[in-house]
This record gives structure tokens, C-alpha cells and sequence, in this order.
């Protein structure tokens, strides 16, 4: 029974001043016999209880100035502000809420195949892959080495450890693609980075270190003159 | 008990052997020999160093011996070009972040005729193969010709 009542005694004082303020919280400690410490453990468990006035009392800022189509966002990301009730379903029903999740319930398979594959034409398009839904759009400014010395970190970040080549491996193509994108590389590294790619591709204990790769091995293959741009031109 | 067997072909031996073992147990038991660094007999698997990579056909990618069991109808590859340059990428990122020159050991020569003193010597006292009087890694590398190390 240790916490008999703090939920209702919590929605009561919300429902009163519109959100949990300090003040509130420590009456109700003491009231209740309990430590502040405690209250606030329950508090911030429920997402319903806040500790900061509602969205319909915000002072919301229209950006003026270039930051793009400024009126029309505001309109359109702010719309529902103050009509619809956080608490209530119904509510958010009503506004068009879950309209997505309808519609996705409804489409059947095929349709869903058609959509991404033909469609948006982003499936197998020049050997690239759609991975986990992301698309990332650089213009032709960046060179694509400077963008993989990002993925190669997130990679070694990632790795767990546990086998060799991916262990090792990311924590290598790292280090090569750094001395590249430094402009200190040499051939022997970019024939480096495609043989371990390979290697790990084929050796890596699990699918993170198996795939780790795909987007140096693609590089490779379609940017060649990215890397080539990269390569130290004394050496 | 009779032991259910299956039939396995490891690098075109045809093999009858009990179902449930590993590829590497199948092997060995076969007197084919598979390199190992993280296998120890009676613990579990790891299967991390990857030192013992076979392949399987119809895998899609190089499968370790240590931690996969026998299937009926297996075929498997120990010691093809594309295992064996897996194996020596391995040992040289292992030995590019490794305390001691094991691929060059003063006492080891390129081959087994060539070698000074079985023993080994003591630039080998951080590991514990200096105890043990055996280093697998140096036995690797040599087999597989690791040198220059690509990494540094």
C-alpha cells in the first residue's frame, strides 16, 4: 500500500492548478508523511502528471525571416493547439488523430510493396539500399569520404566488442578513413578500406558487423572520384 | 543407445558422424584440422575470435566450426583461398593491437627446420604462453605468413 492514494491526491492537484507545481508537491509530502524524494518518484513516472504549465498557455514564437515557409509551418504544426484536450482520446479522434495508423492498418501487402518500391523509386536505384528508413540527401559539395568517417564512427561506437573483425575492424576503417579524409591517404588505404569491408562482410559474428560495411563497399563502387579527390597528392 | 548419425562432406571427405556435434568436433574427430583461439574444450562456444571459419555451401557468409552443429547433408570447406584470407586478415588485425612481435619470434624461423630453440624466448613474458612453452598465435601466423602487419 505504499502508495495508496499519492496517484488521486497527484490528479487532484493537477486538475486544480493545471500542473504539479513545487509548492503543491511539498504540502502533499507533508500531508501525506512522505519524502519529497518519493512524490516526485511517482510524479514523473506517469506521463499524464507534469510539472510545467499545459501546451495552451505557451507563448509560441512565429520565426519571421528567411528560416523557410514560416506562416505556413506555424499553421499547420501548431493548429491543434488549445482545441484538442491532452487527456482525452476522444478528442484527438475527433481532430483526425490515428488517421495514419488507419490507413496503414488498411493498406494491404501489395499495395504497401508498390508504394515503396515503384513509386518512391528508391529501392535498388544505382545499387543503393533503403536500410532502416532513413535517407540522408547530400548535395554534390560534399565529398562522400567525409560523410563515411561519420558512419565509421557511429560504427565503432556501436560495435560490442565480442569478435575480432568487427571489434577491430571498425576501429581500423575508422582510423583509415580519418588519414583519408585528412588528406594524407594513399591508394594502399582505400585498397585497405575494400578489403576489410569485405572481410567483415563475410566474417563478422552478427549482422551489425556484416553490414557495417554497405555503405563503404556502395561508396566505393559509385564515388570513386570522391576518393580519389581525397587522396594525397605529394605521395 | 544407438547414436543418430549424419552424413557431412568436409572438403570432399564423405563423413558419417553423430548428429548435435559441431562442425569443428566433426572435424577434428576426422583428423582435419581447424585453427582455434577462443575454443576451449568443456566451456561453451564464444565463437568470437573467428579464427575458425569454414565454409558452408548455401551460407551467406563464412560460418565459425566452433559453434555450429552438423546438419545432414552439410558441405563444407576448411581450407579454400577465401577462408585462408579471412584467417590471415584476422590474425592481422589481432596482432596490430598486440603487445609482443609474435609474428616475428627471434627463435622461430619460416619453417619448422629453421627454428633455433624449440623454447621460446623471453620478449614472450607478457603472455602466458612463455609458461606454457607454446604460442598459438606465433604457430598461427607462421602458418598462414603473416608479416608486415597492414595496420599500425
Amino acid at each position: 500500500m505504499k502508495n495508496g492514494g499519492l496517484l488521486d491526491a497527484l490528479l487532484a492537484l493537477q486538475a486544480q492548478d493545471g500542473y504539479l507545481t513545487e509548492a503543491a508537491l511539498i504540502d502533499l509530502a507533508a500531508q501525506q508523511g512522505r519524502t519529497l524524494t518519493d512524490i516526485y518518484d511517482t510524479a514523473s513516472f506517469y506521463s499524464m502528471l507534469r510539472f510545467s504549465p499545459n501546451a495552451e498557455t505557451w507563448d509560441v514564437p512565429v520565426t519571421e525571416g528567411t528560416a523557410g515557409n514560416g506562416e505556413g509551418e506555424t499553421r499547420i504544426a501548431l493548429r491543434n493547439v488549445g482545441k484538442i484536450s491532452p487527456e482525452s482520446i476522444e478528442d484527438y479522434i475527433a481532430a483526425g488523430g490515428y488517421t495514419a495508423l488507419q490507413k496503414a492498418r488498411e493498406t494491404d501487402r501489395e499495395e504497401l510493396i508498390s508504394t515503396i518500391e515503384e513509386q518512391s523509386l528508391l529501392r535498388g536505384r544505382g545499387g543503393a539500399a533503403l536500410g532502416s528508413g532513413s535517407m540522408l540527401v547530400l548535395d554534390e559539395t560534399h565529398n562522400i569520404v567525409d560523410h563515411l568517417l561519420e558512419v565509421a564512427r557511429f560504427f565503432r561506437h556501436e560495435s560490442c566488442g565480442k569478435c575480432s573483425p568487427c571489434r577491430e575492424g571498425t576501429m581500423r576503417i575508422e582510423e583509415l578513413l580519418e588519414k583519408l579524409a585528412s588528406g594524407k591517404g594513399t591508394q594502399r588505404d582505400i585498397d585497405l578500406i575494400a578489403s576489410l569491408s569485405d572481410y567483415m562482410q563475410q566474417t563478422c559474428f552478427c549482422p551489425l558487423g556484416q553490414s557495417a560495411t554497405t555503405a563503404f563497399m556502395s561508396a566505393l563502387k559509385l564515388f570513386p572520384e570522391d576518393f580519389a579527390a581525397k587522396l594525397n597528392k605529394e605521395a | 543407445m544407438i547414436m543418430a548419425m549424419v552424413t557431412v562432406t568436409i572438403n570432399g571427405k564423405v563423413l558419417s558422424v553423430p548428429a548435435g556435434i559441431t562442425v569443428l568436433q566433426a572435424a577434428r574427430d576426422n583428423k582435419i584440422d581447424i585453427p582455434t583461439l577462443c575454443f576451449m574444450e568443456k566451456l561453451d562456444p564464444h565463437a568470437s575470435c573467428r579464427m575458425c571459419v569454414v565454409e558452408v555451401e548455401g551460407a551467406r557468409t563464412l560460418q565459425h566450426a566452433c559453434a555450429t552443429k552438423v546438419r545432414d547433408g552439410m558441405v563444407i570447406k576448411t581450407d579454400t583461398d577465401k577462408v585462408r584470407a579471412s584467417r590471415k586478415m584476422t590474425l592481422e588485425l589481432l596482432l596490430s593491437n598486440h603487445n609482443v612481435d609474435c609474428h616475428h619470434c627471434l627463435r622461430q624461423g619460416a619453417s619448422k627446420c629453421d627454428d633455433l630453440d624449440p623454447r621460446l624466448c623471453e620478449s614472450c613474458f607478457f603472455c602466458d604462453c612463455e609458461r606454457d612453452g607454446f604460442c598459438q598465435l606465433q604457430t598461427l601466423a607462421r602458418e598462414y605468413k603473416v608479416d608486415v602487419l597492414p595496420f599500425t
